[in-house]
């Protein structure tokens, strides 16, 4: 008549009345009341449950109802293990904090609570296919693989290449080779090893694969928190004139580079010879000219070669015009000048002259190439 | 029937006698090397692809699904690819050969005889001729457009490039096309059998007035050209005082001369002092040039050489007239008597509505407050008659 649990019950009950009429019988005083008191307390209590267990059967449902074991809710199989519904609360909590903190944490936040619950419902929309979960697991596949395996390939490049760049970055000119070319005849030689040895488990791989991503991406992590190298862009030219009328070594010529990219459908080549002679180059036009024709309007890509033994720079004087300053008519000069070229070195300019040149230009002078310092070096522009 | 009709038009099309681009009639050497290489590639291709064309409608026809069962299905036969894989390699191999022999001569500058820089701008050419020894003695620059003259069999380099977008030079009489790019120079040889015109246009799209961007070689011999050169030369001649031509100096250099260049002008002021009228079009204009109109009369075309500065009936005689006696016609100029000036006149008065072009102020407004082509300036017909009747004696 009495189930299992409740027999249990009466008999912690009735250990409970016991263990209260020893205590009673030993003891005297408060302690001994409060003790008893107590433990009749928990037999009443002991034998509310041994009643419920009682009516209940001890939660036996197939005892209650033979067929609730396959029809009730509680007979279904379980849903499948997810983790969206902690991606969403990670959502929440980023929308949570993007609301004081910034804007981005808050649109990213509102992304991955998005995604999160899409993909939840995806996924309970799948769990009630069938009451096979492979089966299940499948009709999800079919849904969502052409989905999230693009993004998680596009997401997953992303880091991997964010991560790269920002090695890349942070490593300088010179070391920034070397890095990469160990880092890549050990992936090289990595593979070389996994194809020569075909019984290494695929376990060993995606261990080796998953710590190289990771190192990948913390080392870009720590490396973009730490910034980037200096990096600046040195010019090539100088409109100073004080800088284009010497050959002292500026800021300019100490950053400037000295590699020239286009050699190639120059306007002119302006060579300084070892005799101390300028002279301009240009196709047609003969080997050593002392005039050079540039097109006017239109920029002029200018290749200065210096053949001489002493570094040197190539300056354009560009004119000179007279121009209105508050009522005053002042004469200006612009030039623009390479930086300096070493011997055997050579470096470009642009030159875009927008006026013709004398006698029917505005410029009161005659345009110019010169190398300072050289009087004898100069060579006539002529710009029609 | 349609389809018949289509394909009879066609290939008529190609029958027009008055083609003066046609790229099958090589005027010079340069275009005749090219020739020389593109009719046995045309004929090379032709039978390949008749060949290919034969071969898959008999494939087509000869095994139709009739409901025969599927043939033996194999994989592969090995002679048949590698012949097939072979046969086109080696006739890639016999037409690449010539073709690069042909690209390295047509590249070949070591035998200018005679430099002109062309420029490239929305919608127009610039010729401009370096002082060189020989080619004609030029000892100063010279500056002219609409029309490149040059002297008949003479190897002439033309230096392009362009001030504003990228052009395209083509005269397919005398060479292939050459793009014309913003600071860089390209080069092209050039070179006539004998003296003529040679039609060309501009063959990369560069905005709103590309199909009137057109082009015109003059071969003149030598002897002419020498007479050209020199006339080019020649010091500015300031009108008759008094005469409509002066008249129409003044309305030039107040309406004209901001843009617009006539070395030698200049003007007086009221205390007797001369200054040289110099342009600006690099404040007025995108591209920062104008047509110098110095000698205009000597050249037949104006506006990007969309319009004669001949009548119909004085250009025929010109374009017609046999090589030897080509060159003195030509050196006549226009005068008076042979003026087009209804375009001319219908362009002074307002150029934007007879050639399309950015001159308008909205569309200055994007550019900088800048013009591209020429605006129209609001003169009146006398002002017009006057300036005609001065540039009919830039000559």
């Amino acid at each position: 008549m009495f189930t299992t649990g409740s027999k249990l019950f009466i008999g912690a009950s009735v250990l409970a009345i016991v263990a209260a009429v020893a205590f009673g019988v030993s003891y005297d005083g408060a302690a001994a009341w409060t003790a008893a008191i107590g433990l009749i307390s928990v037999s009443i209590a002991l034998l509310f449950l041994m009643a419920i267990n009682f009516w209940v059967r001890d939660s036996n449902v197939g005892g209650m109802d033979s067929d609730a074991t396959t029809t009730s809710a509680a007979a279904q199989e379980r849903p499948s293990n997810s983790m969206w519904p902690a991606v969403g609360a990670f959502g929440g909590a980023l929308v949570a904090v993007g609301l004081v903190a910034t804007p981005v944490v808050f649109k990213a936040g509102i992304v991955v609570l998005l995604i999160a619950l899409f993909e939840w419902l995806v996924q309970a929309w799948a769990d009630r296919a069938s009451s096979d979960r492979r089966f299940n697991a499948s009709v999800r596949g079919r849904i969502m693989h052409p989905l999230e395996f693009p993004v998680l390939g596009a997401v997953g490049l992303t880091v991997i290449i964010y991560s790269f760049s920002r090695i890349m970055l942070f490593l300088s000119k010179e070391s920034g080779p070397a890095v990469f070319i160990i880092v890549a005849s050990l992936i090289t030689l990595g593979g070389f090893l996994f194809a020569s040895r075909p019984t290494v488990k695929t376990s060993v791989i995606a261990g080796i694969c998953t710590i190289g991503t990771l190192g990948l991406v913390s080392t870009g992590a720590v490396m973009a928190i730490d910034g980037e190298r200096s990096m600046h862009e040195y010019p090539t030219v100088s409109t100073e004139p004080a800088v284009c009328a010497s050959n002292e070594e500026t800021e300019v010529d100490e950053k400037g580079s000295q590699g020239v990219a286009a050699k190639s459908n120059v306007a002119a080549t302006i060579i300084f010879n070892a005799d101390g002679e300028l002279y301009g180059q240009q196709v047609g036009m003969g080997e050593y000219s002392r005039t050079v024709t540039l097109q006017r309007s239109n920029p002029s890509q200018i290749m200065f070669r210096n053949l001489s033994d002493e570094t040197v720079r190539l300056t354009a004087n560009m004119g000179a015009f007279e121009v209105d300053v508050n009522g005053t008519k002042v004469t200006e000069k612009p030039v623009t000048c390479t930086t300096l070229v070493k011997p055997d070195g050579r470096q470009m300019m642009t030159l875009v002259f927008p006026k013709s040149s004398p006698p029917n230009g505005a410029s009161l002078e005659p345009y110019t190439f010169v190398v300072p310092g050289v009087d004898a070096a100069t060579v006539e522009i002529v710009v029609p | 029937m349609l389809g018949l009709t289509a394909a009879s038009a066609a290939v008529l099309a190609g029958c027009a006698k008055d083609a003066p681009q046609d790229t099958w009639q090589p005027k010079g050497e340069n275009a005749q090397k090219i020739h020389d290489l593109q009719w046995p590639v045309f004929l090379v291709a032709g039978i390949v692809g008749v060949i290919v064309m034969v071969a898959v409608g008999y494939a087509v026809v000869r095994f139709r699904d009739k409901g025969q069962p599927m043939p033996e299905q194999s994989h592969g036969k090995p002679a048949l690819e590698i012949a097939l894989t072979i046969l086109p390699a080696l006739i890639l191999v016999g037409v690449g050969i010539p073709t690069v022999s042909t690209i390295f001569d047509l590249a070949d500058t070591s035998d200018t005889e005679c430099i002109v820089n062309v420029t490239g701008q929305q919608w127009w050419w610039e010729y401009d001729y370096p002082a060189q020894e020989g080619c004609g003695g030029i000892s100063d620059p010279i500056v002219t457009s609409g029309q490149l003259v040059i002297p008949a069999n003479t190897n002439v380099l033309l230096r392009l490039t362009s001030r504003d977008v990228i052009h395209s030079f083509w005269i397919p009489a005398l060479n292939g096309k050459k793009d014309t790019v913003p600071g860089r120079v390209h080069t092209l040889r050039m070179q006539a059998n004998q003296p003529g015109i040679y039609a060309g246009q501009c063959t990369e799209f560069c905005g709103l007035s590309h199909a009137n961007m057109k082009m015109e070689a003059v071969a003149l011999n030598p002897d002419d050209f020498q007479t050209w050169v020199a006339n080019q030369l020649e010091s500015y001649v300031a009108p008759e005082a008094g005469s409509q031509a002066a008249l129409g100096e003044a309305a030039f250099t107040a309406n004209c001369a901001y843009c617009h260049q006539v070395n030698g002008l200049s003007s007086t002021a009221p205390d007797g002092t001369v200054t040289p009228v110099l342009a600006n079009p690099d404040q007025f204009v995108v591209s920062g040039s104008a047509p110098n109109l110095t000698h205009l009369m000597t050249r037949n075309t104006f506006a990007g050489a969309t319009w004669d500065l001949l009548t119909d009936e004085c250009r025929d005689r010109v374009w017609n007239a046999s090589p030897e006696e080509f060159g003195a016609l030509y050196l006549q100029g226009v005068t008076a008597e042979c003026l087009n000036a209804v375009d001319l006149r219908e362009w002074i008065r307002n150029a934007p509505a007879k050639k399309p072009m950015y001159a308008s102020d909205a569309q200055k407004a994007n550019s900088g407050g800048k013009v591209r082509g020429m605006p129209a300036l609001g003169l009146n017909e006398t002002q017009i008659d006057q300036i005609i009747a001065y540039l009919l004696e830039r000559n």
